[in-house]
């Protein structure tokens, strides 16, 4: 174990140990922060148990990084295995690629030599991050509204059809409706690239095939979370104060009801926002979804430990995020 | 009233920020770079734009681009031309080479290519420093292989430039199509710029090709731009991009939009209507690259020779070339694949032999019926349908139970590799047209044979065939020693590939090959589309 390996560790034990306490201590005079803090405290736990979890499935697995290649020959293995330190010993590599993580360094892939897992990741996460943030935003204009519509249309047509949709949208694969968005929009009436990514026009199909199963799981949940909310006394009593309509909904059903979307939409949001593999695939989008598999397939530890990383860092942050959200909501949910 | 404006207003500010948020975002991840004048998909993303490790296709083919090795190939005929050397001559015994580099010789920017550049570029190559496979190709140089363990400094390698433009090879043994071997897209000069830090994300490679690259992003596109100190760059386009994606439909789809000029794999399923369509896009060509299966010659059953025949006889190629195969392909007769003066006499499928073999078999070690056995595969849905006929045929035939074991690619050569299997898929893509890349896999200390087969016999007819000069007695020679292997049946071949390319029609000079192998120097495009 070298110096600086030694040190990261240390250093992050620290931070960890140093943000709990002073979380603790934060509790009573500035609980949002203390809260904050307590659970920025857990991350670093969080990183070390899935970095483990994850290093030891990937080592476990048959084949290594330089084993797919029929011609390579017994001297190249070697000096490549000796150059990307793979003939160490498997603690000393697993402390090694932990410290790394912890300083968000990855190393070098095994898999394109000209880049470093990190720039490979930092180069795609924006890419999925846009693509998905769009996803999202399409997901909640078409869930929410849905959703707010088949509950407050309960016994009549709409409320089935939305029901069925939504069904729908979290049965069918992404890959179909990928295609069928491409065969309708792109082939049939031409408005919008097949595959590729430079313009806004190349993020419209994608991002609606991302958005459908978060948009069919927002409409359900809204729908249930509000059929909860309206008979409740609060909302009766608003009606009965003579509010209009608009008000009894936004103001006083819709908070309440939106609790179990928020707490979906944390750990979603890091999904969607990390991209997929199937849709940048075909559409050939130069973002991080695929790396989640096709780093496992090439056996480039190193990539595939840095996008198993990223994401955990993204749910921990979203979870935080949805949680805040969660009590700024619900008066009775104290951070 | 103000409390409802002020609901209002946080809503309609939640509102304007959800929407701006993705909009800010997706703002700052596009670059239009807009559509390049000649635009290639190129299937994977490349490991490397250092030749030295340009081991796969995708990166043979980047590299064509970016570098230009002594001798290029005729993309019709695989004849060689002209590369960075103007001309070559040996000396009687075959064994001394000298090029003449050519005069106006330049590298991306603006310096002279001269022979000492490619001394460097051989004595890094085979350097076992650089972990370079292309070392492989120099191997018959002079002292190459004591440099590659080690025992010899690089600077033993037997190349020397005798003057700025002239380069001299030494070889030790001549081996077949030697010329043609130095098109291979690893032996080009080259210069490297290391990052001031050391990472590899910013070191830069200068070649002397055509091209050079002017940006890339990782996982969608190398953008290069015509090289204007190459004796081309009138010709050639003004900006190339070379597309990372690995999805055939996906480049399918980009092509028929207009927005690819040259997709080197199409969906296997839209093969037929893609042929059937009238302009032409779709070129194929036999490829000299052969689909088998290796049988395990270390397990107690297949030990047998009789055994691995039956097997193998059980196999009807033609019908399940017909039945499993978009077209382009054929049954394979030997491992190595048909091409000029090799013609093997077709291998047909003998049921009753089969059958025959196999009883003899299970009479003589008194039993009843053969334990099952597994064939492995690698995940890929033309290997699920060939393996599903493969079993149906044993089954019919022989009433052999066959397992099917359908894993990952690095698993099933694990597998392979530790000799954990008893049939399993393999493949091999000549990278030269000599007969011996194929023979060579199966020698008994290869490291790809992986089979058990062993066969002093192949071995030494293979040696010998292969120190004959070019020409009908060589091919004679090396077709006895296939001979042997096949009716070993320790590899059964099932079929050989075809290539598939779509080429907008605007490009000319494109050629048809069976090393599926294609220098844009050739390619003549009229304005693009």
């Amino acid at each position: 174990m070298t110096a600086a390996t030694f040190g990261t560790l240390l250093t992050a034990a620290a931070a960890a140990v140093a943000a709990g306490i002073a979380g603790r201590r934060l509790a009573a005079s500035r609980p949002v922060l203390g809260f904050t803090l307590r659970r920025l405290a857990l991350v670093v736990p969080t990183v070390i148990v899935v970095h483990a979890a994850a290093f030891a499935l990937m080592r476990a697995t048959p084949g290594g990084p330089f084993d797919t290649d029929p011609r390579m020959d017994p001297v190249v293995r070697a000096e490549l295995a000796a150059r990307y330190r793979l003939d160490r010993p498997l603690l000393e590599s697993w402390l090694d690629s932990l410290a790394g993580a912890l300083r968000f360094d990855f190393g070098p892939s095994m898999a394109w030599r000209d880049a470093d897992a990190t720039d490979i990741l930092l180069s795609g996460l924006p890419v999925s991050a846009a693509l998905g943030a769009l996803a999202l935003l399409f997901a909640v204009l078409l869930g929410v509204p849905a959703g707010i519509v088949a509950a407050l249309r309960r016994g009549s047509w709409i409320d089935p059809v939305v029901r069925v949709v939504s069904s729908l949208g979290l049965a069918i694969p992404n890959f179909l409706v990928a295609t069928a968005l491409i065969a309708l929009f792109s082939f049939g009436l031409g408005w919008f690239p097949p595959a590729g990514f430079g313009t806004w026009k190349h993020a419209v199909l994608p991002a609606l095939a991302l958005s459908l199963p978060v948009a069919a799981a927002l409409a359900r949940l809204v729908r249930t979370g509000l059929l909860v909310e309206l008979p409740k006394d609060h909302v009766r009593t608003a009606r009965a104060k003579g509010l209009g309509p608009a008000r009894v909904l936004f103001v006083h059903a819709l908070p309440g009801a939106l609790g179990p979307t928020v707490a979906y939409l944390g750990p979603a949001a890091a999904t969607v926002l990390t991209g997929s593999l199937v849709i940048e695939s075909m559409a050939a989008i130069p973002g991080m979804g695929t790396h989640f598999v096709s780093a496992a397939m090439n056996r480039d530890y190193p990539l595939a430990l840095g996008a198993v990383i990223i994401y955990t860092v993204l749910v921990s942050l979203f979870n935080l995020l949805a949680d805040a959200a969660h009590a700024a909501l619900d008066p009775r949910i104290k951070p | 009233m103000s409390m409802a404006s002020g609901v209002f207003t946080r809503v309609i500010g939640w509102s304007a920020a959800v929407v701006l948020v993705p909009v800010v975002l997706l703002a700052m991840a596009l670059r239009d770079p807009g559509r390049a004048d000649f635009v290639l998909g190129n299937g994977n993303e490349p490991k490397s734009l250092d030749p030295a490790e340009a081991s796969a296709i995708p990166e043979g083919r980047v590299a064509r681009f970016l570098f230009e090795p002594l001798v290029t190939l005729d993309n019709a005929t695989l004849e060689p031309l002209p590369g960075a050397a103007t001309s070559w001559t040996s000396d009687p015994t075959g064994l001394r080479w000298t090029f003449t580099l050519r005069d106006d010789g330049r590298f991306a920017d603006g310096t002279r290519v001269e022979a000492s550049h490619f001394v460097d570029a051989f004595r890094r190559l085979v350097d076992p420093k650089t972990a370079s496979r292309a070392a492989a190709y120099l191997l018959d140089v002079a002292n190459a292989r004591a440099v590659r363990s080690g025992k010899r400094p690089p600077d033993a390698l037997g190349v020397a430039a005798t003057s700025p433009t002239t380069f001299v090879m030494t070889l030790e043994t001549r081996p077949a199509d030697f010329v043609r071997s130095l098109a291979f897209p690893a032996l080009v000069p080259l210069k490297i710029v290391e990052s001031p830090d050391g990472r590899a994300s910013g070191r830069r490679i200068v070649g002397n090709g055509p091209f050079r690259v002017d940006y890339r992003r990782p996982r969608d596109r190398i953008r290069l731009e015509r090289n204007p100190h190459h004796r081309d760059a009138a010709k050639t386009p003004r900006t190339v991009d070379v597309l990372a994606c690995d999805s055939a439909g996906t480049l399918l789809n980009m092509f028929l939009a207009g927005d690819v000029d040259w997709v080197t794999d199409v969906p296997p399923t839209l093969v037929a209507p893609l042929l059937a369509r009238t302009d032409g896009a779709l070129r194929t060509a036999p490829m000299s690259g052969t689909y088998f299966l290796r049988v395990n010659t270390r397990k107690p059953h297949l030990a047998d020779v009789r055994v691995r025949r039956a097997l193998d006889l059980a196999v009807d190629r033609e019908a399940l070339v017909r039945a499993a195969l978009p077209g382009g392909e054929s049954a394979a007769n030997g491992l190595v694949a048909p091409g000029a003066g090799w013609n093997p006499r077709p291998r047909r499928g003998d049921p009753t032999e089969a059958r025959r073999l196999l009883d003899a078999f299970l009479a003589e070690k008194g039993l009843r019926e053969l334990p099952p056995v597994e064939y492995a595969y690698n995940t890929l849905d033309i290997h699920q349908t060939i393996a599903e006929v493969l079993q149906r045929g044993w089954t019919e035939t022989l009433g052999i139970r066959v397992r099917l074991a359908r894993m990952e690619n690095a698993s099933l050569l694990a597998a392979v590799k530790a000799g954990d299997f008893d049939l399993a898929r393999g493949s091999w893509i000549a990278d030269h047209t000599d007969p011996t890349t194929f023979l060579d896999v199966f020698r008994s200390d290869a490291p790809n044979n992986q089979t058990g087969f062993a066969d002093p016999t192949f071995d030494a007819r293979l040696a010998a065939g292969a120190a004959l000069p070019e020409g009908p007695a060589r091919l004679a020679a090396l077709f006895d020693a296939e001979s042997v292997l096949l009716d070993a049946s320790a590899v059964i071949p099932i079929h050989h590939y075809a290539s598939y390319n779509l080429v907008a029609r605007n490009v000319r000079g494109f050629g048809l090959n069976a090393l599926d192998i294609h220098f844009p120097q050739q390619f003549e495009t009229e304005t693009s589309r």
